[in-house]
């Protein structure tokens, strides 16, 4: 039962942070000084468009509540006419405005971007969970030792490198092996659909690995951490007692007990890798959210932006409470 | 629990001990000194209007130049070094936010404790659990560009970290026997925070401010690149985003690209060595463990013979 | 049947700050079906011993030198692949301190299935109620066995551990303080149940313990170590009633007398020799009240007081004759 209440506990507090992003993204775009309809409509738009969207977003209305219009008609439904009561409207009708560049819905376009940075983001974790904690294992088992020192090094620098700067130079070495950038060659038909999947396979290869080489090194370093404290505790002694193998003894009882703070941890660091992402997307042009927020910041396109960052902060939220509750599955021992 | 009392002598002592304390910080001092003799290193001015020929542009190291041009003909080397000034600024500036917010938030709530605790730690979790990077381009994005706004939008972002590591310090301090008896001689909340707890927490805060440093220069490069840095101020990041969208990439200038990136890695590499070696003799990391090779222990035993195996019951 | 012999059994620490000699000449004998009591103040080298035998000790330590001879086998003189094989299955421990000894985020069940399995002491199909049936024995309820240590009570655990440890049907097992942090009720519990089962399984025991209470009420030998070295070795009665080392008389004085509630406890004054930095001759005399001029220059020999009972003192030669070896 206690489960349950923590459960429940902890959906509330992403409930109220989610609302609380949900706020501050309305308000962020509508502080900027001047006539509030240039940040939701574009002036290149037609005098038509500009129109309907200050009817359906109510621009002219009051930011937050409308008291005016209650005591102006009397009715209490008014109060309701505001930018803030629309927005939301909008919002769980799935309408986030209109890009400015592209005329088309935001809701359409951040659609289409979806696909590529969620393939990239797992495809980078993966790589970066496994070798940080196969790497992470070896290193603390073999404490001290030539393999230990050496990850430990290369760990500390992968931590430390520049993303887009890692990213570039990967770039910069991998050219005329490996595209330069893309999500698929261009002009290109396909005999089959592996084919077509292997192709973004090889543009997915340079990205990817940069993601995980940025990830990679914080994992390393806290698997090893995290082993060494599980490999000094008594019950490896047990095991050992009990006549099971170094390698019986890692893998049945290290590997469990080491990776669980690695949940945490992944989620806690998943705006990080998507803050990594938004850079690798710029870098290698690939056609995902961040690079779409990038273009967005260069065109000025608000209502992509804010749609966009919405989304990513809903997700990283969503993830949290997702390994908080993998995390109290896992581990038998939180009851609170 | 040991009552770790840390006093400064033996800390600094240790410190000097520590390789990779010392290499750290080297690595950062001569990034730090570069910064402040900037004017006398570079041998030109950056910010200086130029006028240059086609041959300038993204030229390769030569002479006058040792790091080579830039797209518009500036020396690649002088701009490293004046844009060592603005990183380092960012850094130091918005980490001086980040570590007054995080010890303020820690500190109150880890001594205080109660609902205040739980409600700050709430705070800390939602401000943890928004992607910053994002966060911080949408708002830049529509605020405008400038320093100011940079180092404050790093600042308020990025203390959830520091603020969750010092709480938990306090709280293992708050329970020892020396607060407990300056308590029970009556000395004041303040008194005993400031004069009892705050030393000792004082080495954790040092090793958090290091990495607060580079997480503070790392962002600035990050936003810089994405095109949202000052766009009067020379910085790591900015050069690094005028490269790569001027096509040095395609042009293969490798001096316009990796000089710069090659110092922020420098630079966080020396912040990470140093906060490494901080928290290396503030909580010592285990020196060995239980699945070592076992015939270290028979070693002086010489030679393991292997019995005849034709005992009874085996 | 002696199952365990161990012969000048020497065991030091390595580390940076010295070398630190833990144990040394240790020389005993496990009868089947017998208790043994290891005696000693903390530091005196008993779990040093015993971690020793199974080769447990941790990465700093070193066996200088001796054996340990467990049925014709030098289990110090194996590779670590037939050491592997008689772990548990012929020789097993009950560590200190068994609270953090199970894995905290695995069924208990599981940890014993581990045992069982490894050493295929039952059929696959056998395992689960060999589970049961081991619980059972130590009065642990069957539904515990899908349950996680820390669901289990202190005592519990302790007897979990001790079914793990009999999982194997082992011929010799070790229990290093067993009733420490248990209340007396179930340490009394605890007791009694190594003895129904030293009886049941033909084991040979080896008790760890600082408590002479349960050394008087549960051993059929004792041995008594002091800095390292063994100081008096005889059966439960001889080291009680007729104890002739000065330390064994003090610690006996030490030991509240039923028969005499009200008689004042003594302490011994001072402390054990620093291990890294022993005296040449006796390793007591600085806190004995007996002794003489040659007790600290002379590393006394062993001297066998009666058949059976034997110490490590000069000035038991008065009483009894060198022992042969």
């Amino acid at each position: 039962m206690d489960k349950i209440e923590n459960i429940i506990r902890k959906f509330g507090f992403n409930l109220v942070t989610l609302v609380v992003v949900i706020v501050f993204n309305f308000y962020l775009f509508r502080i900027v000084p001047g006539d509030p309809v240039a940040m939701m409509a574009s002036p290149r738009m037609k005098p038509e468009t500009r129109e309907l969207i200050r009817e359906q977003f109510g621009l002219d209305k009051p930011l937050w509540l409308n008291f005016e219009g209650m005591r102006a008609e009397g009715e209490i439904s008014t109060l309701f006419e505001s930018q803030f009561v629309y927005y939301l409207k909008n919002l769980a009708k799935g309408d986030l405005g209109q890009s400015f560049r592209q005329n088309k819905p935001v809701a359409e376009l951040i659609g289409a971007r979806i696909g590529p940075t969620v393939l990239l983001i797992l495809t980078g974790e993966f790589i970066g969970i496994l070798f940080g904690t196969l790497l992470g294992i070896i290193s603390a088992w073999k404490a001290r030792g030539m393999i230990d020192v050496t990850t430990q090094i290369v760990g500390l620098i992968a931590y430390s490198l520049p993303s887009f700067w890692l990213g570039i130079i990967l770039l910069m070495l991998a050219r005329g092996y490996l595209p330069s950038g893309g999500y698929v060659t261009l002009g290109v038909t396909y005999a089959t659909t592996i084919e077509h999947w292997l192709d973004i396979g090889k543009h997915l290869v340079l990205p990817a690995s940069t993601l995980a080489l940025l990830l990679f090194g914080a994992y390393l370093l806290i698997v090893r951490n995290s082993t060494l404290e599980v490999l000094s505790e008594d019950y490896i002694l047990t095991a050992k007692a009990k006549g099971l193998s170094s390698f019986q003894i890692l893998w049945k009882h290290a590997l469990k007990n080491a990776s669980l703070p690695l949940i945490t941890i992944i989620a806690m660091d998943l705006g990080y890798a998507l803050g990594g992402a938004i850079q690798i997307e710029t870098i290698f042009s690939w056609p995902g959210l961040g690079r779409l927020m990038f273009e967005a910041i260069g065109q000025r396109d608000y209502p992509v932006l804010q749609g966009a960052f919405l989304l990513l902060a809903v997700s990283v939220i969503m993830a949290n409470f997702l390994a908080d509750l993998t995390y109290s599955l896992l581990d038998p021992r939180v009851e609170d | 629990m040991t009552e770790k009392i840390y006093s400064k002598r033996s800390f600094f002592r240790q410190y000097i001990g520590s390789k990779q304390g010392v290499i750290g910080a080297v690595m950062l001092l001569l990034v730090i000194m570069t910064a402040l003799f900037a004017p006398w290193i570079a041998p030109y001015d950056p910010y200086e209007p130029i006028s240059a020929t086609t041959e300038d542009v993204l030229a390769p190291p030569g002479p006058g130049h040792l790091l080579g041009q830039d797209e518009i003909g500036r020396d690649v080397f002088s701009s490293v070094v004046f844009g060592a000034r603005i990183s380092l600024l960012v850094g130091f500036a918005a980490s001086l936010i980040m570590i007054l917010l995080g010890c303020t938030v820690g500190l109150v709530s880890g001594y205080v404790g109660g609902r205040l605790d739980i409600l700050l730690m709430r705070i800390t979790d939602g401000v943890l659990v928004i992607p910053s990077l994002p966060l911080m381009l949408v708002i830049i994005a529509v605020a405008g560009r400038g320093i100011g706004l940079i180092i404050m939008v790093i600042g308020l972002f990025s203390w959830p970290y520091t603020a969750r590591v010092i709480r938990a310090q306090v709280i293992s301090i708050k329970e020892r026997q020396f607060v407990m008896r300056a308590k029970a001689i009556g000395v004041s909340h303040f008194g005993i925070v400031m004069v009892h707890i705050l030393p000792q927490v004082l080495p954790v805060i040092f090793a958090s401010i290091t990495l607060d440093i580079s997480a503070a220069i790392l962002a600035e490069a990050g936003l810089s690149f994405l095109g949202l840095g000052d766009p009067t101020l020379i910085s790591w990041g900015s050069m690094i985003n005028q490269a790569f969208s001027r096509g040095a990439v395609s042009r293969g200038a490798w001096w316009y690209l990796v000089p710069p990136g090659f110092l922020l890695a420098w630079v966080t590499l020396g912040l990470n060595l140093v906060s490494n070696a901080i928290q290396e003799i503030v909580n010592p990391r285990l020196r060995t463990h239980n699945l070592f090779d076992e015939r270290k222990i028979l070693s002086l035993l010489g030679r393991l013979r292997n019995y005849p195996s034709s005992q009874g019951g085996e | 049947m002696t199952l365990l012999s161990v012969r000048d059994l020497t065991v030091e620490y390595h580390t940076d700050s010295g070398k630190f000699r833990a144990v040394e000449g240790l020389n005993f004998e496990l009868e089947q079906c017998k208790t043994l009591g290891l005696v000693g103040e903390s530091g005196c080298g008993k779990t040093t011993a015993m971690m020793a035998l199974m080769r447990l000790l941790p990465e700093v330590g070193r066996i200088v030198s001796g054996s340990v001879t467990l049925e014709n086998i030098d289990l110090l003189r194996i590779p670590v692949s037939e050491m592997r094989k008689i772990r548990w299955n012929d020789l097993s421990m009950v560590f200190q301190g068994a609270m953090n000894a199970l894995n905290p985020v695995r069924t208990v069940g599981s940890q014993i299935r581990e045992a069982l399995q490894l050493h295929n002491t039952v059929s696959r199909d056998q395992i689960d109620k060999e589970i049961i049936r081991l619980l059972d024995i130590v009065g642990v309820s069957a539904s515990f066995k899908e349950r996680y240590p820390h669901q289990f009570s202190g005592g519990m655990r302790q007897r979990a551990m001790i079914a793990m440890a009999l999982a194997c049907k082992p011929k010799v097992l070790i229990t290093d303080e067993p009733t420490t942090a248990l209340d007396v009720m179930v340490q009394a519990q605890i007791m009694d149940l190594l003895q129904d089962l030293k009886s049941e399984f033909d084991l040979g025991i080896i008790i760890v313990t600082h408590d002479l209470g349960v050394v008087a009420e549960y051993c059929d030998e004792v041995l008594v170590m002091y800095g390292g070295r063994m100081v008096e070795y005889g059966s439960a009665d001889q080291i009680f009633n007729h104890s002739v080392h000065p330390y064994t008389q003090r610690l006996m004085l030490a030991f509240p007398d039923i028969n005499n509630p009200d008689e004042e406890l003594s302490s011994i004054p001072g402390h054990p020799p620093p291990l890294d930095d022993l005296p040449p001759g006796c390793r007591f005399e600085p806190r004995c009240g007996v002794s003489v001029s040659r007790c600290s220059r002379e590393t006394p020999g062993i001297y066998t007081v009666a058949p059976g009972h034997i110490c490590s003192c000069l000035l038991a030669t008065s009483q009894g004759s060198p022992a042969d070896e």
